[in-house]
């Protein structure tokens, strides 16, 4: 492919074998203190280990007491937030079950993204296409994209009062936002030889659109609809204090009114936990989609 | 050849008054073109004034050194390019925009790199405009794809994804391409330059076989082999550089249709071989 971007693998140099050539500086080989640092950062298992060591500490400088002006209950513990898991698990929070709460949020976030990112693919392929429309817009989204959705709140309770529309709203706007972005410059940056070819066999604007632009686009397409699926999901909590009766984020926040830490930490923890399974599932749906990139 | 028009740049009855009158008309007129291209400004003369008439049916190869233009004469007929003056005529219609007459293979195989090998072939066909309208069944079309695709040698790599293959391979994949929209024109720059010297050889031969059924066919090919030059076409220009101009223009004294086999080995190639090579060498500059 003339002209594209080099794997990430290359750019990151992930992959590549661990530095074994001898130094031509005639310096000695690297300390085996060294060695094992980088045996470590490069095994598979280092996140794991890394969340169990964070674990560990938390734990000890909490049973140690070792955290000064700060009551032990209000930092909570491992063992308390594995426990109000637990309880969570069972018995639910305030009537509903975990399950429950986690459903309102994915259900919030996956509606939005789907109304936001549905809107930002034709959007963003219109304004790639024909530059008028790119000039006319873009101005616009790029003073909305830097505004924290926090700060659209107030304005969505006035729009929208306190129902689901609001929160859908604040959800779907951070995901077109972004989404928009990968779109346009997917567009942007088709190889002329596509378009060219497109050309030479003379397809209809419409199928040069749905055959060699969307294609050619779709690597950084996904890199935006990744962006905004992380970003929709990452303001859920923010679109669910707009007085939500469900969500996690509505359970973090009453909470935190309670001062029930480990409730808390639980909300905390699943929040990232389904991030980090959204991310795997786009990196996932890539691997398979877009097998051709970079080769 | 009664293809119907469907692109907008083109009038539609100017190309079927063209079509009845087609034996009078060359099939590709380029008068007066130069090409001029600004840099920052700056002027940079690529193409002095081309004049070439090729009449349908016709074969004609273009050589020439690296850098005289070659590539930039074929992008201006096939109408990706605008010529600074002069115009191009391709069977009678001013070309203002990629002509649906003309199949054009890029010096760089564009493959798309999201289709495997026996999509990248039909593509043009099964999607095109204007281009074999008796394909229009699938069925038909799938067979003849196939057909091409083991004729070029790609039988076992038709599922395979352009990264999956080599750059000959590629090659052959963008020529069976071109062969499968089966357009009047064919624009070729450089097809088999990355090819070895057997898999040249078997498509030279596949291409005569082609050409002497479709009598029709008009083929500009563009390429650095005198050799290959000779063997394939019915004339052949020779082109200096800085600017880009035609320097002489050679009819090959061989019969049409052609067989390779005895091409390959007439003396009189050889000798006019010889004659090109002369007559080039002046400008090459190493
Ligand atoms: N888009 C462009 N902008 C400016 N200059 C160009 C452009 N395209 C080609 N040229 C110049 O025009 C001249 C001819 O280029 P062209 O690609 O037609 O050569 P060529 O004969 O096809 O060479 P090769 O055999 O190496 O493919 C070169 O000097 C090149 O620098
Ligand atoms: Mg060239």
């Amino acid at each position: 492919m003339p002209g594209t971007a080099a794997s990430i693998d290359q750019l990151t140099g992930h992959n590549m074998a661990p530095d074994t050539v001898p130094d031509p500086k005639g310096q000695p080989p690297a300390s085996s203190g060294k060695r094992l640092l980088s045996l470590l950062i490069n095994s598979p298992a280092y996140p794991a280990l890394l969340v169990i060591a964070a674990i560990c500490i938390w734990q000890f400088v909490v049973a140690k007491g070792l955290v000064p002006g700060v009551p032990t209950r209000y930092i909570g513990s491992p063992t308390g937030t594995w426990d109000a898991f637990v309880h969570l698990a069972n018995k639910g929070y305030l009537g509903s079950s975990l399950w429950q709460e986690v459903s309102a949020s994915l259900i919030r976030v996956l509606l939005g993204f789907a109304i936001g990112a549905g809107i930002a693919i034709p959007f963003g392929m219109a304004m790639g296409m024909y530059p008028s429309v790119g000039k006319l817009f873009g101005p616009i989204f790029s003073f909305l994209r830097p505004i924290p959705a926090l700060a659209f709140i107030p304005v969505v309770i006035i729009w929208f009062g306190i129902g689901q529309t609001g929160r859908i709203f604040v959800i779907a706007t951070t995901a077109f936002l972004y989404a928009v972005l990968g779109v346009l410059g997917g567009v942007q940056h088709v190889p002329q030889a596509y378009l060219r070819a497109a050309r030479n066999y003379h397809l209809s604007r419409r199928r040069t659109l749905l055959y060699v632009v969307l294609p050619a686009a779709l690597p950084e397409i996904m890199v935006g609809l990744r962006t905004g699926m992380a970003l929709a999901w990452a303001v859920v909590v923010a679109a669910e204090l707009i007085a939500a009766q469900h969500g996690l984020g509505y359970m973090i926040e009453n909470a935190s009114t309670f001062f029930e830490v480990n409730v808390v930490y639980v909300g905390i923890a699943i929040i990232g936990a389904i991030g980090v399974l959204i991310e795997l599932g786009f990196a996932l749906a890539s691997k398979r989609l877009l097998h051709w990139v970079g080769r | 050849m009664t293809s119907e028009v469907t692109v907008g740049s083109h009038d539609v009855n100017a190309v079927k008054n063209a079509l009845a009158s087609t034996d009078a008309l060359p099939a590709v007129d380029v008068s007066g073109v130069t090409k001029t291209f600004v840099i920052k400004r700056q002027t940079r003369p690529a193409l002095g004034e081309i004049n070439m008439s090729i009449p349908a049916g016709r074969v004609i190869s273009i050589v020439g050194p690296t850098g005289c233009g070659k590539t930039t004469l074929l992008n201006i007929i096939g109408g990706f390019e605008r010529p600074t003056e002069g115009t191009v005529r391709v069977r009678g219609v001013t070309v203002n925009g990629p002509s649906p007459e003309c199949g054009y293979v890029f010096q760089e195989a564009n493959l798309f790199p999201w289709l495997d090998v026996f999509s990248n072939v039909i593509f043009a066909a099964r999607y095109g405009h204007g281009l074999r309208k008796d394909w229009s069944d699938e069925k038909h079309l799938r067979a003849k794809v196939d057909q091409y695709l083991e004729n070029v040698g790609l039988a076992d790599a038709r599922k395979l994804y352009p990264y999956q293959i080599s750059g000959g391979m590629r090659a052959r994949a963008a020529l069976a391409r071109v062969l499968v929209a089966n357009t009047s024109v064919l624009l070729l720059d450089e097809p088999f330059s990355s090819l070895d010297a057997l898999t040249r050889a078997a498509l030279h031969r596949l291409l005569l076989g082609e050409l002497a059924e479709d009598v029709d066919r008009t083929i500009v090919l563009i390429t650095h082999d005198i050799e290959e030059a000779l063997i394939l076409s019915h004339e052949v220009y020779v082109m200096s550089p800085s600017p880009g101009t035609i320097l002489e223009r050679y009819d090959v004294p061989l019969g049409w249709p052609r067989d390779y086999d005895e091409a390959v080995v007439d003396a009189r190639l050889t000798a006019q071989k010889k004659l090109i090579l002369d007559r080039l060498l002046p400008y090459i500059r190493i």
